[in-house]
C-alpha cells in the first residue's frame, strides 16, 4: 500500500500498454513473479510477442515454473513462439560488451520481427540483474534509459525494467525511478492513493485488503474538500473495485460532511457496480466514464 | 465440504486453487486468464469477478482461507468457493441458510444474487459452499437454475 504525491506516470502493471516504457522495483521474489506473470499474460491476451530476459543467476527452467498463469495459455505461447525467455547477453550476441546502441538495434530488429510473424507488437520485461552479469557501468545503462524514446515512438513496444532494490543502490534507484515515463505499483494487489489539487486519484486494486486504505483516503478527501463544494475521484487507474469497497465510496458520499458534488472518473465496469450498489440513486454524485 | 466433492461438478476444470487474503490479487487474474476466452462480454465477466471475489473476501473475512474450483460447461461458467471456516448451524445442529446468508454476505448478497445467473449456498454443520454461474452465450440455461435462485430469493 503507498500514498502520496508518486510518480507522474504511476500504473498498475494491468494497465502498460503498447509505447509505455515502465520502471519496476522489487525487494522479494514473490512481487517480481506477480508482476512478470501480469505483464505475461496481459501481452499473450493481446497478442503480442513477449519475451522475458529473466535474471542470469535463474536456470531458464526456473524462470518458466515463475511464470504463474494457469491452464495452457503458457505452454501453447510457449510451443508457437509467443512467449520466450531470453538474457542480455544473448540479445546483444554476438557482442560480448553492452552498448545502449547494440542493444537498441537489436530490440528494433526483434520488434520487426514480431510484427512479420503476426504480432501486434512485442513487450519484454528485462532484469536489471544483466548490468552486473556484463559488468556494465551504471551510467551506461542510466544513458540507455533516458535516451531510449525512440523505440516506443516508431513501433508497438512496451517494456518493463525491473530493479532489485536488495542490489542496486538507493540513489540508482531513485535515479532510474524518475528516468522513466511510467513507474509500475510494486506488486500486484497494492493501492496507491495521491491527493490531487481536484480530489484524489486512485491507483491499483481496491479490495479487501486495501480496504482500510480505501476508505481513509476517501474520508480525507471528502472532508477536506467539503469547503470547496465540489471533488473529484480518478478511479480511472484502479484495475479492480471490490463491491464492499464501491458499497463504501456510495456511502461515505452520502454522509452529511461530504461535498455538494461528487464526480467519480471510472471505467464503464465500475461504474456498472457503482450503480448497482445505490450511486444512481445519488444526484450529487455523478459517474464519468473514461476509458483506458 | 471437502475439496473433493467438488468432483460432481458439471464441464471441466480450468483452475482449483485454495487462497488466503494473500492470495486474492493472483486469484482474480488467475479467472480473468481462465474466462478470456469464454465468449462472454468483458462486462459480465468484470461483473462475475466480482461477485467471486465478494463471496471469496467472505471466506476469508469469516475463515482465513478458502478453496475455489472454477468450471466450465458448454452452457455456463461455474465457480465454488468452499469456505470451510464458515460453519453455520442452529443449536440442534440444522443448517440455518437464511441466517447464514445474512450473516456471511450482509450487503454483499443481494449484490451477487443479482450478478450471477445461479446462486446456491448450500450450508452445513462442517462448512459452507458457495456457487456462483453464468450462463455462456451460445448455451442453454439449465432448468435446474430456476429452483436455486427461487430457493435464495426467499
Amino acid at each position: 500500500m503507498t500514498s502520496g504525491r508518486g510518480h507522474p506516470g504511476m500504473l498498475p502493471v494491468q494497465q502498460l500498454s503498447s509505447g509505455d516504457h515502465a520502471f519496476v522495483s522489487y525487494g522479494c521474489d514473490h512481487a517480481a513473479r506477480d508482476i512478470v506473470t501480469t505483464f505475461a499474460w496481459m501481452g499473450l491476451a493481446q497478442q503480442e510477442k513477449v519475451v522475458i530476459f529473466a535474471p542470469p543467476q535463474l536456470k531458464e527452467e526456473e524462470v518458466w515454473a515463475r511464470i504463474d498463469v494457469p491452464g495452457p495459455l503458457v505452454a501453447d505461447a510457449r510451443r508457437r513462439g509467443q512467449l520466450a525467455v531470453s538474457s542480455m547477453r544473448t540479445l546483444i550476441h554476438p557482442q560480448d560488451r553492452f552498448t545502449a546502441a547494440r542493444q537498441w538495434q537489436r530490440i528494433e530488429e526483434e520488434t520487426d520481427q514480431a510484427l512479420d510473424e503476426g504480432y501486434r507488437g512485442l513487450r519484454t520485461y528485462i532484469d536489471m540483474h544483466w548490468v552486473p552479469d556484463l559488468s556494465a557501468d551504471v551510467d551506461v545503462m542510466m544513458h540507455r534509459e533516458t535516451h531510449a524514446d525512440h523505440l516506443f515512438a516508431d513501433r508497438p513496444y512496451t517494456e518493463i525494467c525491473a530493479y532489485d532494490t536488495r542490489w542496486f543502490a538507493p540513489d540508482v534507484l531513485e535515479a532510474m525511478h524518475h528516468a522513466h515515463p511510467t513507474s509500475l505499483l510494486s506488486h500486484t494487489g497494492a493501492l496507491h492513493t495521491e491527493s490531487s489539487p481536484h480530489g484524489l486519484r486512485l491507483v491499483g486494486e481496491a479490495d479487501v485488503a486495501t480496504r482500510e486504505q480505501f476508505n481513509a483516503a476517501l474520508r480525507k478527501t471528502l472532508a477536506g474538500k467539503a469547503q470547496a463544494g465540489q471533488v473529484s475521484v480518478d478511479m480511472s487507474r484502479l484495475v479492480f473495485l471490490s463491491a464492499a469497497c464501491a458499497e463504501d465510496l456510495v456511502q461515505l458520499t452520502c454522509d452529511a460532511s461530504s461535498p455538494e458534488h461528487v464526480r467519480v472518473l471510472c471505467r464503464p465496469q465500475q461504474a456498472h457496480l457503482l450503480r448497482r450498489v445505490g450511486a444512481e440513486h445519488l444526484s450529487h454524485l455523478v459517474l464519468s466514464e473514461v476509458s483506458c | 465440504m471437502t475439496p473433493a466433492a467438488f468432483g460432481d461438478a458439471p464441464g471441466h476444470t480450468l483452475l482449483k486453487m485454495p487462497f488466503t487474503l494473500r492470495d486474492l490479487s493472483r486469484l482474480r487474474l488467475h479467472i480473468e486468464c481462465l474466462t478470456a476466452p469464454s465468449g462472454l462480454t468483458e462486462l459480465t465477466r468484470g461483473t462475475f469477478l466480482i461477485a467471486v471475489d465478494a463471496v471469496a473476501t467472505s471466506a476469508i473475512e469469516h475463515g482465513n482461507s478458502g478453496t475455489l474450483l472454477l468450471r466450465q460447461s458448454h452452457e455456463s461458467l461455474e465457480c465454488r468457493i468452499d469456505a470451510s471456516g464458515l460453519a453455520c448451524e442452529a443449536p440442534n445442529g440444522a443448517p440455518r441458510e437464511n441466517e447464514c446468508e445474512k450473516s456471511r454476505w450482509g450487503c454483499n448478497a443481494g449484490l451477487v444474487t443479482r450478478i450471477a445467473d445461479r446462486l446456491s449456498i448450500p450450508a452445513s454443520a462442517t462448512g459452507t459452499t458457495v456457487t456462483l454461474s453464468v450462463r455462456l452465450p451460445s448455451g442453454k440455461r439449465p432448468e435446474s437454475g430456476t429452483n436455486e435462485r427461487q430457493a435464495v430469493a426467499e
